[in-house]
């Protein structure tokens, strides 16, 4: 046993610095190899939150449109009370441009400011109808606004006040991100028309654009972008992660000119 | 046998480090190569995510457009958006806009594909394919008379 310590000679100078060479590329590697997980991580989150964002935006858009004009009421030729598609006041959908809201961007984030608002009515059930609005707020979430007709004929936009727990509010749908909302309608020949002329459609068309919630994990440099929303160019330069996509809709219960 | 611990312990040689750092370097390289498989995971994602929303409306088109069936057939093969008419226009504004947006490199590939099948006047078959035709959908509907 006296002999292993006297035989135990140490390690040499070079053994040492080849050693310090091997483990200062180790842990370099681990370093790099860290940042690499770090960001590709972040990213994905960034990607498959922008992907959720705009399947729940538009899932939940294209339930409202569909069930547009639906009523649960006595039929107007049977003596009821007549839900007529697109007079002045009671349209069964209502397409806005740039009404309720200015748009002011948010840190970071494009400001548009050509943004629409779609509104849609239909009969939630025998007592009750409602109206639904979705705009893009000024802090970048798509937010719908549900409100009641407390009036039995429901013909003018003062009838709709409260939703169910007595506030006019708007709701956050999906996450902080929307950069662009627009609604395009279609008559029955595929022609776009103006959103005045929302009473002979046939079709709607909704897409949304959706940017990253954070910046710079998956573009390192700034990076040119360019997307075309319905009539409209978005071209931004940043590192923020976008993705857009869009739902033709048809409104099953609107009797248009058809 | 306590000389023979001395003997051999003679730490590792040059060549030893040098395959040690190879082998080091491979299993780095092979976890990098998963983080951008993972990446390249979240594109497709976002991919069948739109085509699910495109295949949807088509879909929906043909359900509700019964009397205009024969004008949805559509056979594009290619990354030409070139509509027959103007309900056609409507589908391939569409995938224009959602496909090959953010134009800077195309995300319409070859082998890429957009069909509408009809067949009688009746029945319906959509495919809509991206990824270089690796990523398919189908669906398919028949009028009921």
């Amino acid at each position: 046993m006296n002999n292993f310590f006297k035989n135990n000679k140490g390690l040499t100078l070079v053994e040492i610095l080849v050693a310090s060479v091997i483990g200062s590329m180790t842990v370099a590697a681990i370093y790099f190899s860290y940042g690499v997980f770090s960001s590709t991580y972040l990213g994905i989150v960034a990607k498959v939150q922008v992907s959720k964002d705009i399947r729940n935006a538009l899932t939940v858009i294209t339930k409202d449109v569909r069930l547009a004009g639906y009523t649960s009421k006595i039929p107007p030729q049977s003596g009821g009370i007549s839900f007529a598609p697109f007079t002045t006041m009671n349209n069964k959908i209502i397409i806005r441009k740039n009404t309720y809201f200015n748009a002011n961007s948010s840190p970071g984030r494009y400001q548009t400011g050509v943004n629409d608002v779609l509104e849609v009515i239909y009969d939630r059930d025998r007592s009750t109808r409602v109206r639904v609005s979705y705009a893009q707020s000024n802090d970048g979430f798509l937010k719908k606004r549900l409100s009641r007709c407390l009036n039995a004929d429901c013909l003018n936009d003062n009838d709709y006040i409260f939703n169910e727990t007595g506030f006019y509010d708007y709701q956050p749908i999906a996450g902080q991100g929307l950069e662009a909302f627009k609604v395009v309608v279609f008559n029955s020949s595929g022609t776009q028309i103006d959103h005045s002329q929302a009473n002979q459609a046939q079709f709607i068309r909704v897409s949304v654009l959706y940017s990253s919630a954070n910046n710079g994990e998956l573009h390192k440099t700034s990076q040119e972008q360019t997307f075309r929303v319905e009539d409209y160019t978005f071209s931004k330069t940043d590192r923020f992660f976008r993705d857009m996509a869009s739902v033709l809709i048809y409104p099953r219960n609107i009797q248009p000119t058809r | 046998m306590s000389k023979k611990v001395g003997l051999v312990n003679k730490g590792i040689s040059l060549v030893e480090a040098l395959v040690s750092i190879v082998v080091l370097t491979v299993g780095i390289v092979s976890v990098l190569q998963l983080s951008v498989y993972a990446v390249r995971t979240a594109d497709v994602s976002l991919e069948k995510t739109k085509v699910n929303f495109l295949s949807e409306m088509m879909m929906e088109t043909l359900v509700v457009n019964q009397s205009n069936l024969q004008n949805y057939q559509l056979n594009i093969n290619d990354c030409n958006y070139k509509p027959s008419n103007d309900l056609q226009k409507i589908w391939t504004e569409t995938y224009k806009n959602v496909l090959d947006t953010n134009t800077k490199t195309t995300r319409c590939l070859p082998g890429d594909k957009k069909l509408a099948t009809i067949t009688n006047n009746t029945n319906a078959s959509i495919n809509l394919s991206v990824g270089g035709g690796k990523q398919n959908k189908f669906l398919g509907f028949s009028k009921i008379e």
